[in-house]
């Protein structure tokens, strides 16, 4: 059963930031994880402010930072769109929510919201340094995206916020990315492990730029800066990718108990899926999943 | 609190007085009367509440009727042209891709909205438009047969 709470539509922005200023306002887009929440009891919200009405959280669009991405902009159709094809971490990451009934409906800026540490986009979007914009009725804000991620469930929006959009900086040219994850079974499942890796001049010695990102290996989605710090700037070798990966373990701590995989999986998972998206990058062997 | 609504379902309007925390699942079941549409694990994993909503295809049991005030909702008993059957039901009974039936109203829903979409898809492309729909009697390749079988039907 869901409960039978308070439900409001605002036709503006305006009015929906003054609804989500009262006590236990939460907001609705999608839905695929807010009313799954509340019928199993996790989430008892005052009240539902439906905010799928709000123009100002709609469209995918150039700016001069790079693409802006509406949080309201549903999952499917930003893996489809056109400005978002370069993203290519994003999009593969984006593209294996759920299925594709639950893209149809769900959005990005609550895949983003909803804190999940295995949340498919956002591996891709840290990758890139994705901002993060707030508003309030104060006016906006910008963060970056991994600053937002506060731990599971916890996101940096205080009483009266909500997330307006996720800007994407430009893609630099001849740079490429990767996602793969793991789950227990093919459809409709959420990841037990996900790496998504990007890299720009790879391997050129003084100008490589090797970026990682990992999902549901710590509290929150979250780039493993001390691998990439080993890899910066230098030849790719074997031995320097494992010594890398060895260097990113140290903040790789899944936690006990998981339903999905253990840690040990997840942790030899995120050394032969971090290979594999590099191997992939260099023009190996392409590989599904 | 009741909310005043009206969904369009297979070209009729149906209005209704609702609790905020009535299903569009149990509304089309239970307001309509539609009752092919089915209610399986209620938490949208399974896919056997899938239904068109403007075009869309998309899980009832995890929309609320309210948000879905003023739309526009396909079921599985708006799928037949006039006396006909849909391509996808006649080939869905050919092939016996319907067991017990259960999944049948959201694979049919699915495969409906890949056709509206694409007129010629690929294998990957069947698989990933039912890759959210579980079945516990066929073993699925009777499912992505039935949906083939209806693609050559319709050229």
């Amino acid at each position: 059963m869901i409960p039978n709470v308070e439900y409001l539509k605002p036709k503006n922005l305006q009015e929906a930031l003054e609804l989500m200023e009262r006590e236990g306002s939460v907001a609705l887009a999608g839905g695929t994880d807010v009313i799954v929440n509340m019928r199993d009891e996790r989430l008892l919200p005052k009240a539902l402010i439906d905010i799928k009405g709000l123009e100002e959280l709609k469209g995918i669009k150039e700016v001069p930072e790079g693409v802006w991405i509406g949080a309201l902009e549903l999952v499917q159709d930003a893996v489809e769109n056109p400005l978002t094809k370069q993203y290519t971490a994003f999009i593969e990451g984006a593209g294996s929510i759920g299925c594709l009934e639950i893209r149809y409906r769900a959005t990005i800026g609550g895949n983003i919201c909803n804190g999940s540490p295995s949340a498919d986009s956002l591996p891709g979007l840290l990758l890139y340094d994705a901002k993060a914009v707030i508003a309030s009725k104060e006016g906006e804000r910008t963060v970056s995206l991994e600053s937002f991620l506060l731990g599971p469930g916890k996101v940096d929006l205080k009483k009266g916020e909500l997330l307006k959009a996720v800007i994407l900086p430009k893609a630099k040219e001849g740079s490429a990315s990767k996602y793969y994850r793991r789950t227990r079974v093919k459809g409709m499942d959420l990841s037990s492990v996900s790496v998504a890796v990007y890299a720009e001049n790879l391997g050129i010695e003084g100008k490589s730029d090797i970026r990682i990102a990992l999902g549901a290996v710590m509290p929150t989605v979250a780039r493993a800066r001390k691998g990439e710090a080993v890899l910066y700037g230098q030849k790719l070798t074997d031995e320097l990718l494992d010594e890398a990966i060895d260097a990113l373990m140290e903040d790789v701590n899944p936690r006990k108990g998981s339903l999905r995989a253990t840690p040990e999986y997840k942790k030899k998972m995120v050394r032969v899926l971090i290979k594999k998206a590099i191997s992939e990058i260099k023009g190996g062997v392409s590989c599904e999943a | 609190m009741k909310h005043s609504i009206k969904i369009r379902i297979n070209g009729q309007w149906y209005l209704g007085d609702v609790e905020t925390g009535m299903t569009l699942l149990q509304f089309i079941r239970d307001e309509a009367g539609l009752t092919g549409t089915k209610a399986g694990c209620e938490n949208g994993e399974c896919g056997a509440c899938t239904v068109l909503m403007d075009g869309k295809p998309v899980r009832s049991c995890i929309i609320l009727a309210v948000e879905a005030d003023g739309s526009e909702i396909l079921t599985v008993e708006g799928l037949r042209e006039g006396d006909k059957l849909h391509p996808l039901q006649q080939s869905f009974i050919e092939t016996g891709a319907a067991q017990c039936g259960f999944c049948t109203p959201g694979m049919l829903i699915a495969g409906k909205a890949l056709l509206d979409k694409n007129s010629n898809p690929s294998k990957e492309e069947i698989m990933e438009a039912l890759g959210g729909h579980l079945c516990r009697c066929t073993g699925y390749k009777s499912i992505s047969k039935s949906v083939e079988i209806a693609i050559d039907k319709i050229k």
